[in-house]
């Protein structure tokens, strides 16, 4: 299970996070993709999200954060950019949507708030075994199910238009 | 009532009409009407008898002037396919008829014959067409005197009209009596003519090398000579395009005018053109009705505001106008497509061109390759470039003296653009109204086109030098800010890796000198990214051009503090000598820390020669008044770079990629302070560049 959250098109970014994470015994689900993002946001409801500020499906980080918050306001949300300057930090930090902003260009000290940010999330952590349970069948339905999801999708298609 | 009258006039004079109807019967005056009346000007008579040699297919017309004899004469002369008796009865005598009219009846009109002129002719669109060419001859002499033959086999005829004949009021046309014989030889041209038609014009009306009366009109010629020169030019220039076989040879044997030939051509004109806009206008695929534009601008006005040569404007639909023309034009195209281009040579600023330099007309409308008169000849103002200037008060700056054009339309493709009997302008219907229009139109887009430009052409050198500074400047900071939020991705990734580094280095469980190894290596790598990531951030935030109260001593530091982590970690010793001012100037500090700290950075990672300890100078040179610092290394040099060239001239090829970006940004950002770069030296034992940043400049305040 995860108790943190990360969104970033960037996958070596998502690789090395989650294996900095894991060398420390903290769980980290990653996602580059906005709607697969609020899927495991549904299904694990993390404690910690952190996001990037560009993402593909979405506007931009700062309204993708925006729902999730408003989804579930106790979640701690943390934007990470490797665009917004100093100032728009700070104003993004006022709006109250995020509790924190940290940017991408100092990648060290960001590095270790992301991880001490996780390690918190994680104690504070208290999925219930109910959560694990549909959380695992989310997984492990998925993985068995997209084919059949396509078939069956494909199906329906066949059907909607009237061929063999 | 009035016709009624008139008719009844002449009826008096010979009883033809039926007893139940009227007839027209033209007064023998008319033909003094039409020649002198509706030929408005001399010249175009002349063009009108050229356009009928080009339109029998002949490749040479030979135009002489005898003004020093007595009476004076004009001769034109073409080598086409000339006319029979039969040919010129039915055609010169007819006025109003033309066999070269589409809706001339079948069997009426001769084939060509199957000689050159023949072919040529039939290769020829046919630029004359109402059948009154001919009685211009009576707007340019008292009589003229017409030999024509179709064959060598031939003799010529010879056809004899005074134009004082058709004075009399009371005579019907039809009762003058028009003389003629057939004889051997033609009127002295210096050429052999084996066929075609000599109009021979005596006691010339005007005096062709007098100088004309009046107010001179730039560009054109003073004399009428002059004038029909330029005419013949003007008329030529499309048909040496399509046609190259047809020639004007002109002579006269009193040249009013030194250098007369060779006097300004559109061709000459058009080559040195400042801007030159040409436009098309059509039908995109789906039929709907658009215009495309491509503005050229000649190297001096591209280099001087900092354009492109060539600029291609997205197709405009007429159907649907953008911003870039609220004028209002029509939404349509029933004048069907067209095309042309407009020239302009703006005038130096604060000083009166000379006549030399102006051209010769407005805008010209072709037809079919052939002038259609009088649109932008003489004073006529169609596309109403004058008018505008008139209406804004001296406040144009599209002078209508250095501006022209020509466009053109075909017989094929507007149909519904047709000319008026007098050869004065197009027959005012509603497709041509809205030709003229769009034509405006136009004219409306490329003067705002090159209105903002030259605009700037009333500010001081360094102002303009400094706006296009701040606009590349912009353009420069979000393609930095787009690359360095790229670069930060891997970095990120990078400094995640060195966290797991530095927490698998301090596991107590490894040895020692392994330990030290992940340690110095961690150490090491993060040195690099942490270098790395200052210069990303140097892009990703690329400091605000804002002019500031800033001390030298201060501003120094500051550069030094960031230089001097690369300094050690390239191993070159630089050192900052010299006083340091504590005296406040005014300039954009960021943008001026950003170029001096690249300035020392290119110095630092300068190629050296194998052996040579590597060693930068940064010397502030003692001033008042300005920023005045020089930046040296003692690098192998820049190859062919001689003092004083201004840094933004300098080509660096170097093999660090990050060198030549570097310096165009330095130069970008002294040249938006207001100040200079300049190499001092670049030799084997290395360069030297100063940097002059002014510490006063007039009309800007702190924090503009």
């Amino acid at each position: 299970m995860a108790s943190a959250l990360l969104i970033d098109d960037d996958e070596d970014l998502r690789t090395s996070l989650e294996a900095a994470a894991n060398d420390e015994g903290l769980g980290l689900r990653t996602t580059g993709d906005w709607n697969e993002a609020l899927a495991l946001f549904h299904v694990f409801s993390p404690n910690l999200v952190i996001a990037d500020y560009n993402l593909p499906g979405s506007e931009h980080g700062l309204r993708l954060l925006a729902e999730i918050k408003s989804l579930r306001p106790s979640v701690r949300v943390i934007l990470i950019s490797g665009v917004v300057d100093a100032a728009q930090l700070r104003q993004a930090e006022d709006l109250g949507v995020v509790e924190r902003v940290l940017s991408k260009g100092d990648a060290v000290a960001t590095t270790k708030a992301l991880l001490e940010e996780i390690r918190r999330a994680e104690e504070t952590f208290s999925a219930s075994s109910d959560w694990q349970a549909v959380a695992q069948a989310y997984v492990q339905g998925r993985a068995v199910d997209q084919g059949a999801f396509e078939e069956l999708d494909a199906a329906l298609r066949r059907q909607a238009e009237n061929r063999p | 009532m009035t016709v009624a009258t008139g008719t009844r006039t002449v009826h008096a004079s010979g009883d033809r009409s039926n007893a139940d109807t009227l007839s027209f019967e033209p007064s023998a005056r008319l033909q003094r009407y039409l020649g002198r009346e509706l030929i408005a000007d001399p010249n175009l008579a002349v063009v009108e008898f050229v356009k009928n040699g080009y339109d029998a297919g002949a490749s040479r017309v030979w135009i002489r002037f005898e003004l020093t004899r007595s009476p004076t004469q004009l001769r034109i002369a073409d080598d086409g396919t000339g006319m029979d008796l039969e040919g010129f009865r039915k055609n010169w005598m007819r006025p109003g008829f033309s066999a070269k009219s589409p809706d001339a009846p079948r069997g009426v009109v001769d084939r060509p014959p199957n000689n050159d002129a023949g072919r040529r002719q039939r290769a020829r669109t046919q630029v004359g067409e109402k059948g009154l060419g001919r009685l211009s001859a009576g707007r340019l002499g008292k009589a003229v005197d017409v030999f024509t033959r179709k064959s060598p086999a031939d003799k010529w005829l010879h056809v004899h009209i005074n134009w004082s004949d058709f004075d009399d009021m009371t005579k019907a046309m039809s009762d003058v009596h028009i003389p003629y014989d057939f004889v051997d030889v033609v009127p002295d041209l210096d050429v052999q003519l084996d066929r075609g038609t000599v109009v021979q014009i005596t006691e010339l009306d005007v005096d062709w090398a007098r100088r004309l009366p009046g107010r001179p009109a730039f560009g054109r010629s003073r004399t009428r000579l002059g004038r029909l020169k330029q005419d013949l030019d003007l008329m030529l220039r499309p048909l040496d395009l399509a046609d190259t076989d047809f020639t004007i040879d002109l002579q006269s044997d009193s040249i009013p005018e030194d250098g007369l030939l060779g006097a300004i051509t559109p061709q000459t004109a058009a080559q040195t053109a400042d801007y030159v806009m040409d436009f098309e206008f059509g039908t995109d695929r789906q039929g709907r009705p658009q215009v495309k534009r491509t503005l050229h601008r000649s190297a001096e006005i591209a280099r001087q505001f900092g354009s492109s040569r060539s600029q291609s404007f997205k197709p405009e639909r007429l159907d649907a106008p953008s911003s870039k023309s609220p004028s209002a034009r029509p939404d349509e195209l029933a004048c069907r497509p067209f095309s042309g281009k407009f020239l302009y040579n703006p005038p130096p600023p604060g000083q009166r061109a000379k006549a030399d330099t102006f051209v010769a007309h407005g805008v010209l409308l072709y037809r079919d390759g052939v002038i259609v008169e009088p649109y932008g000849l003489d004073e006529n103002d169609w596309v109403g470039v004058e008018a505008r200037k008139a209406q804004r008060q001296g406040h144009d700056l599209v002078q209508p003296a250095t501006f022209w054009g020509e466009v053109h339309i075909n017989r094929a493709d507007n149909p519904a653009l047709v000319d008026m009997a007098n050869r004065q302008g197009l027959l005012e219907n509603e497709a041509s109204l809205e030709f003229i229009s769009h034509v405006r139109a136009e004219f409306d887009f490329f003067e705002r086109q090159v209105t903002a430009e030259l605009e700037q052409r009333w500010e001081k050198p360094e102002e303009t030098a400094a706006k296009t500074a701040r606009t590349q400047l912009s353009a420069v900071t979000l393609m930095s800010r787009s690359f360095a939020h790229n670069i930060r991705q891997p970095l990120m990734a990078m400094g995640t890796q060195l966290v797991r580094l530095e927490s698998v280095a301090s596991r107590s469980d490894l040895p020692p000198d392994a330990k030290d190894r992940l340690t110095e290596i961690h150490d090491s790598l993060t040195r690099y990214l942490d270098r790395a990531q200052r210069l990303v951030a140097g892009y990703a935030e690329t400091p605000e051009p804002k002019f500031e109260e800033t001390r030298v001593a201060e501003l120094l530091a500051s550069v030094e503090a960031e230089v001097e982590p690369v300094a050690l970690a390239a191993g070159v010793d630089v050192q900052f000598v010299g006083a340091r001012s504590s005296q406040p100037i005014l300039m954009p500090r960021e943008l001026v820390r950003a170029a001096l700290g690249e300035l020392i950075l290119n110095a630092i990672e300068a190629d050296r020669p194998d052996g040579r300890t590597a060693l930068v100078r940064v010397k502030q040179q003692q001033d008042a008044r300005d920023l005045v610092v020089e930046v040296e290394d003692n690098g192998s040099g820049i190859p062919g770079v001689a003092p004083g060239t201004p840094l933004s001239d300098v080509h660096v090829a170097s093999t660090k990629g990050r060198q030549a970006e570097g310096i165009v940004n330095v130069a970008q950002v002294v040249a938006y302070s207001r100040g200079t770069v300049r190499v001092l030296r670049s030799d084997f034992e290395g360069t030297a560049i100063l940097l002059r940043v002014p510490g006063r400049i007039g009309g800007l305040e702190s924090g503009e």
